[in-house]
């Protein structure tokens, strides 16, 4: 029973209403989904088992046909169940159901909606009341007819959809496949009506050739179609086609077999086509049993190759051996008369590249391809019918080429290593394999001689890449500084033509004297620039050390009183940390060390320079502790192997002592090596400049003479001058900076002179390019005298700095001694006031001694500079200080605690002036010292007099020649120019020998300095006056002989009554051949006395030297 | 001055001696200190003169603090004055070592007075400091004048900077002379303020104004370095 408010007669009739419209709404929509659930079994059999068509429209209709159904029957049975629903056939039927008269409802449901205020409510009300008693419960009963009318519209559209379902099932239940399929495009009938597109068809074997008769299968693969149509046709026979049925998209058929040639195709159902494939029949191939081997040439190391089948291209490397053999198919091949049958490859413009007599049916031959090309086979004779022959055969020749190879050196350098053992990197390649790897060296003498190659191969087996590292070793070469040595490799292969190959050559010089010097003071430049760096690590490290030691010593403390684990861990990490950098230090500054000692091996041992490097070597070695730095050492193993830290050696004191002097000695060394770095660029920049005007000298004459290459030298030195500028102006400045003002300027003027120089050398060489000699000479001569100017100049500033520094130490050694006298005396009066002192003096006492410590303060400050210029450690000195400073302090210790001051302060105040004593001595024994070794210098200085000598022997010479010419020719144009020239030259040498006179010469009388600057001063002096006749030229012989014989005996050292030992024959060693990638050297005899002579006393010595050096290394190549 | 013949011809015996000594000098082994006299004897002869610097510095290394100072004294000055002089001022240091200041300054007198008369520029500046040195234990007033001299004539030497404090010390013990005392301490430390005897001139010159003293006005001519 459907309850129904009856709140109101309208509420109850309304509430019927609902309830069954909601029926009627039910039924109907139940209706109308059995109406369009049908499209299911519809789609079942209107599928089929095959599915849908692909385009068909039918699952499109069927959903609109079922939607339209749906639809109607819907409609229909709405407004059916409308009408009856209306409130007038209602209220009737309840009327009826309710026995209520006829109208009685529907009159009351007026009332109700009528009633006007005039009305009674009450009275309606109560009438309506009656009427809602006499009507039944429930819906059912109220409407009966209607109510059942509604419930069955109900029950049949439910069952409608029951039904339709119950198929639907049934149906999947039975063929689920099919159902899936139909109902499938239900689900996409836009799919079905518009599919996407199929893909493309594909057919083998597609177009080929075959062999008469042959029945050639054809596969297909169609997807998504279910059948396809295979056509052929063929000139002389019908058409046919066969329709086959794809299965999982393939299909197979045979065509028939291939007599003549076959056109076919495929075609699909839904449009799609193959093109035309073709197949032709072949005949059967003339030659049976054919094969063509390969023998491939042995370089290639390719083992034989076989072709069954006569191929239709080959690759082959040049020299490759083609072999043919095979047979002739069919009957008996016989040629014409007298001829015989023959198989031949011929090429394309007609020559027999290969012929074979056909014996027996059987012919055969080799042949080995010299060009690449196409060759056609050809039979001489009758051929069998239905026979063919071969395609044609394309040969591709891949010519060998030839092996690639590099050699270089270990770095790219140019120059000889000073150890002369030369690290090299030979590199080869080749396509096929390399046979051997040869390496050859030219030693060339400085004077352009050429020795015989020696040579040195390797055999390669055959690799294709190899990289070969030899180290060369020279040492046991009778070498000459200026040799050079000109390296080549070459590698070979196995192939036929040339197969090798040449690196370009390398030419290696060995540096002459000068560039060995100029290497060795780059040396200590680069050796001042690394020991800043090191000083600050060095620093650093002491620092860490010093603060973390410390740390380590107060976790040590707090551990025993049960301090903190973790921080004592950070601090023993730190410690070991710093003591690793310590560790690193050290191991710098003996890098530093050995780079020194490298630069110094090829330099004279007697030399100043190498001097100067030996004695940065032993500061360096100087730097390290060896005692304190064991006991940090062992520290640092402790702290690493873990465990309680060994401070055995190490307490706080002593690493304060020992940082602060390793921060003094780092300051030491650093101003020595800033001092060694200075005087090594000046003395550089000084023999550049010697060497570039002796160098112009000689152009001068070679651009007024016009020499082709002149002009390019004259460029080439007009950058060496630029080049030399550069360095002084750096120099300059870092003189300006250190405070040396006067040489700063000097060096300015000497780079003004090399500017212009270098000015004139530009317009000398455009002046010779331009063909203009005389303008070149003169420009050039100009150029030679700036050059020279610059030379003197910086000669001079050189040993004008020298002598002003050595004053200014000089100075600074004897000011200090006399200040620390200056307070020695003060502390005796303090001391003699403290032996009569009582106790009211005890201040003023100590006021004194308070005075008189910072006055130690300050000489100490004033000391350290002039020592550090000294080139003098400051450790003595500060030591000495410090006591005199400790002593002080104790003795004002004593009068501030109140001693007596003739006890405890009066002995530590006779200390401290005894303290004070050993400075003033120590001071002035440094200054001895010093001035006893600026003697030996002095000695070093005479050292270069023989070479001084000898230049201005070569200037007399070239005087003397001028003054010959000029004699001789006195009426030329320019002669008076030239006679003015010739004196300026002769005062020039007469002042040079005034100088070295003042330098080196005795005071005594005779000094043969001073008379051959007497001679030359006469000379010029007679030259001034226009005098150019045979005494005066004699006179310049004379001279020119003096400063060639003063120039030898100088450098022997010999007294005026020589002794002299005549040199044995020289043989020099034949240079050895390479041995296996290295060369052992052996003793090496010194080259003669008449050798030795043709070179300049510098480069002889450095020579001798070289030798000694080479002999002092035994056969195994150790020294 | 007046004469001190006696003391010169005690000088001159020196030097004979000294001379005399020679040929035993020689043979003085290693490790034994000469005595002050025979040192002096190596120094007057010219060709001993090099042995006798270095025992010079040996003598004053083993010489009691006190009896140093004078010897390193005359050692710097060597380095400073030909040989000669110094072969003649050893005499004069070994009169003050014995205690003959009298002989002593006449000795020094003497050779300042062969500078004075030569065509030398003038006695050495550190020949003047050593005979004030010496003339300081005799006569202040002698020494305060040897050093007016260094600071009129090398003001920028090594010598002037002891010369003007000893000479400020001086002045500052007399009242009219005060104030020109104050006025040396005052110049010596702004222009050497960082000099080793700075501090000692500051000292005095705290003391001399606690006094009460007055400097003069500045010299334009400057007495100082």
């Amino acid at each position: 029973m459907t309850p129904v408010t009856r709140t109101s007669l309208e509420a109850t009739v309304e509430g019927c209403r609902k309830a069954l419209r909601r029926r009627v709404r039910g039924g109907a929509l139940l209706a109308g989904a059995a109406g369009l659930g049908l499209i299911l079994p519809l789609g079942w059999l209107l599928a089929g088992a095959r599915g849908w068509e692909r385009g068909s429209p039918l699952p499109l209709l069927l959903w609109l046909g079922g939607g339209l159904l749906a639809l109607v029957i819907v409609r229909r049975l709405l407004r059916s169940g409308g009408r009856r629903l209306d409130e007038g056939p209602l209220a009737s039927e309840m009327e009826r159901n309710a026995s209520l008269p006829d109208g009685s409802i529907r009159a009351r449901l007026e009332l109700a909606r009528g009633t006007d205020a005039r009305g009674s409510s009450t009275l309606a009300r109560a009438g309506e009341e009656a009427l809602l008693e006499r009507l039944p419960h429930g819906v059912e009963a109220m409407t009966g007819e209607t109510h059942l009318q509604v419930t069955r519209t109900l029950r049949m559209g439910a069952m409608g959809a029951l039904a339709v379902a119950l198929v639907a099932l049934l149906l999947w239940t039975l063929s689920p496949d099919r159902s899936r399929t139909a109902w499938s495009g239900l689900v996409a009938p836009v799919a079905v009506l518009l599919p996407p597109p199929l893909p493309e068809l594909v057919v083998e074997p597609g177009s080929l050739e075959v062999p008469r008769g042959e029945v050639v299968e054809v596969t297909i693969v169609a997807e998504g179609r279910r059948e396809v149509t295979l056509e052929w046709e063929s000139p002389g026979a019908r058409p046919g086609e066969e329709t086959l049925v794809l299965s999982e998209g393939l299909a197979s058929a045979s065509l028939p077999p291939i007599e003549a040639e076959v056109v076919y195709r495929v075609r699909a159902p839904d449009g799609a086509t193959t093109p035309d494939f073709t197949i032709r029949p072949a005949d059967p191939l003339l030659f049976g049993d054919f094969l063509l081997e390969v023998d491939f040439p042995d370089y290639t190391d390719l083992p034989p190759q076989r072709y069954p089948h006569p191929p239709g291209e080959l690759d082959l490397p040049v020299g490759s051996l083609l072999r043919v053999s095979g047979r002739m198919e069919g009957r008996a091949l016989r040629g014409g008369e007298g001829e015989t049958g023959a198989v031949r490859l011929r090429d394309s413009e007609g020559r027999v590249a290969l012929e074979m007599a056909i014996e027996a049916d059987h012919f055969e031959g080799e042949w080995r391809p010299t060009a690449s090309g196409e060759l056609h086979w050809e039979v001489a004779g009758d051929t069998p019918a239905g026979a063919r022959l071969p395609q044609p055969l394309q040969i591709h020749l891949v010519e060998d080429q030839p092996p690639m190879v590099a050699l270089e050196t270990e770095g790219g350098t140019r120059t000889l290593p000073g150890d002369l053992r030369l690290p090299l990197e030979i590199v080869a390649t080749d396509d096929w394999g390399l046979d051997w790897v040869e390496l050859e060296v030219v030693l060339e003498s400085p004077e352009g001689v050429r020795d015989e190659p020696i040579r040195d191969r390797t055999p390669t087996e055959n690799r294709r890449e190899v990289a070969l590292r030899p180290v060369v070793d020279l040492s046991g070469w009778s070498l000459e500084a200026g040799s050079v040595l000109e390296l080549r490799a070459r590698a070979a292969d196995r192939g036929r033509g040339p197969g090798v190959t040449e690196s370009p050559p390398i030419r290696l010089h060995l540096p002459d004297a000068g560039s060995l010097r100029e290497g060795a003071r780059e040396g200590i430049q680069r050796a001042e620039e690394e020991l800043a760096e090191i000083a600050d690590r060095a620093r650093s490290a002491a620092e860490s050390v010093r603060e973390r030691h410390g740390q380590v010593e107060a976790g040590r403390a707090g551990g025993r009183s049960g301090g903190q684990g973790g921080q004592d861990f950070d601090a023993r990490d730190g410690l070991r940390s710093a003591l690793e950098d310590v560790g690193e230090v050290g191991r710098e500054v003996e890098r530093l060390r050995d780079d020194l000692a490298r630069a110094r091996e090829n330099l004279p041992s007697e030399g100043e320079l190498a001097q100067r490097i030996e004695a940065l070597e032993a500061l360096l070695a100087e730097l390290e502790d060896e005692e304190m730095e064991g006991a940090l050492q062992a520290l640092l193993r402790s702290l690493t192997e873990g465990g309680e830290p060994s401070s055995e050696g190490v307490d706080s004191e002593a690493i304060e002592a020992w940082a602060e002097a390793m921060e003094d000695r780092m300051a030491d060394a650093m101003e020595r090596f800033r001092q060694a770095a200075l005087e090594s660029a000046f003395e550089g920049a000084g023999e550049e400049a010697g060497e570039i005007a002796a160098e112009q000298a000689e152009l001068q004459e070679a651009l007024r003479e016009d020499d082709p290459g002149a002009a390019g030298r004259q460029e080439a030195l007009e950058a060496r001058a630029e080049a030399l500028q550069e360095r002084l102006d750096a120099l300059e400045r870092e003189l300006r900076q250190s405070g040396d003002p006067e040489a700063a300027d000097a060096l300015r003027d000497a780079g003004e002179a090399l500017e212009t120089a270098g000015d004139r050398m530009g317009e000398a060489a455009q002046a010779a390019r331009g063909q203009r000699s005389d303008d070149a000479g003169e420009r050039a001569e100009r150029a030679r005298e700036e050059a020279e100017r610059a030379r003197d100049t910086l000669d001079e500033a050189q040993r004008e700095w020298r002598e002003t520094r050595e004053d200014r130490v000089r100075e600074g050694l004897l000011r200090g001694a006399h200040e620390a006298l200056a307070l020695s005396r003060i502390q005796g009066e303090i001391q003699e006031d403290l032996r009569a002192a009582s106790s009211s003096d005890r201040d003023r006492l100590l006021a004194r001694e308070v005075v008189l410590a910072e006055g130690i303060r300050n000489l100490g400050s004033q000391l350290l500079p002039a020592l550090r210029e000294a080139g003098v450690g400051t450790r003595p000195f500060t030591r000495v200080l410090d006591e005199a400073s400790l002593a002080v302090q104790r003795s004002a210790d004593g009068l501030r605690t109140g001693a007596s001051p003739r006890a405890g302060p009066f002995a530590a105040a006779g200390r401290a002036r005894g303290a004070l004593n050993e400075t003033a001595l120590l001071l002035l024994a440094t200054l001895d010292r010093l001035e006893s070794e600026g003697e030996g210098e002095g000695e070093s200085e005479a050292g270069d007099l023989p070479d001084e000598l000898q230049n201005l022997a070569g200037d007399q010479e070239a005087m003397l020649d001028d003054a010959r010419d000029l004699a001789g020719n006195p009426g030329d144009d320019g002669a008076s120019a030239r006679m003015e020239e010739l004196t300026r030259g002769q005062d020039a040498v007469a002042g040079a020998l005034g100088e070295l006179a003042e330098r080196f010469g005795g005071e005594e009388d005779g000094d043969p300095l001073g008379e051959m600057a007497e001679l030359a001063r006469e000379i010029a002096e007679a030259l001034g006056e226009g005098r150019l006749d045979g005494e005066v030229m004699a006179r310049q012989e004379e001279l020119l002989d003096r400063l060639l014989d003063a120039g030898r005996s100088f450098e022997r050292g010999v007294s005026e009554e020589r002794e002299g030992t005549p040199a044995g024959e020289f043989e020099r060693p034949p240079v050895r051949a390479l041995p296996q990638g290295l060369l052992e050297g052996s003793g090496i005899p010194l080259p003669s006395a008449e050798v030795l002579r043709g070179l300049p006393a510098a480069e002889r010595r450095l020579v001798l030297d070289y030798f000694e050096r080479l002999n002092r290394r035994d056969p195994e190549g150790r020294e | 001055m007046p004469c001190r013949l006696p003391a010169f011809v005690l000088v001159l015996v020196l030097l004979a001696l000294a001379g005399r000594a020679e040929p035993a000098l020689a043979q003085v082994p290693d490790g034994e200190h000469l005595t002050p006299a025979e040192v002096v004897a190596l120094l007057v002869a010219e060709s001993t003169r090099e042995e006798g610097r270095r025992e010079l510095a040996r003598l004053s290394a083993s010489l009691p603090s006190d009896r140093a100072t004078l010897w390193i004294r005359l050692l710097a000055t060597g380095e400073q004055v030909p040989g000669a002089t110094l072969g003649a001022l050893a005499p004069v240091v070994l009169a003050t070592h014995q205690g003959e200041h009298e002989a002593a300054l006449d000795g020094v007198t003497q050779v300042m007075a062969g500078f004075e008369t030569d065509e030398t520029e003038g006695v050495p500046p550190p020949v003047l400091a050593l005979a004030a040195e010496i003339a300081d234990r005799l006569d202040p007033a002698t020494g305060a004048a040897l050093r007016e001299r260094i600071l009129a004539h090398a003001p920028e030497g090594m010598e002037a900077g002891e010369a003007a404090l000893r000479l400020a010390r001086y002045l500052l013990e007399a009242t009219e002379s005060a104030p020109r005392g104050l006025r040396i301490l005052e110049d010596l430390i702004v222009a050497a303020p960082d000099h080793p005897i700075a501090p000692e001139a500051r000292r005095l010159r705290q003391e001399a104004l606690a006094r009460g003293i007055e400097p003069e006005p500045a010299d334009p001519s400057g007495d100082l370095p």
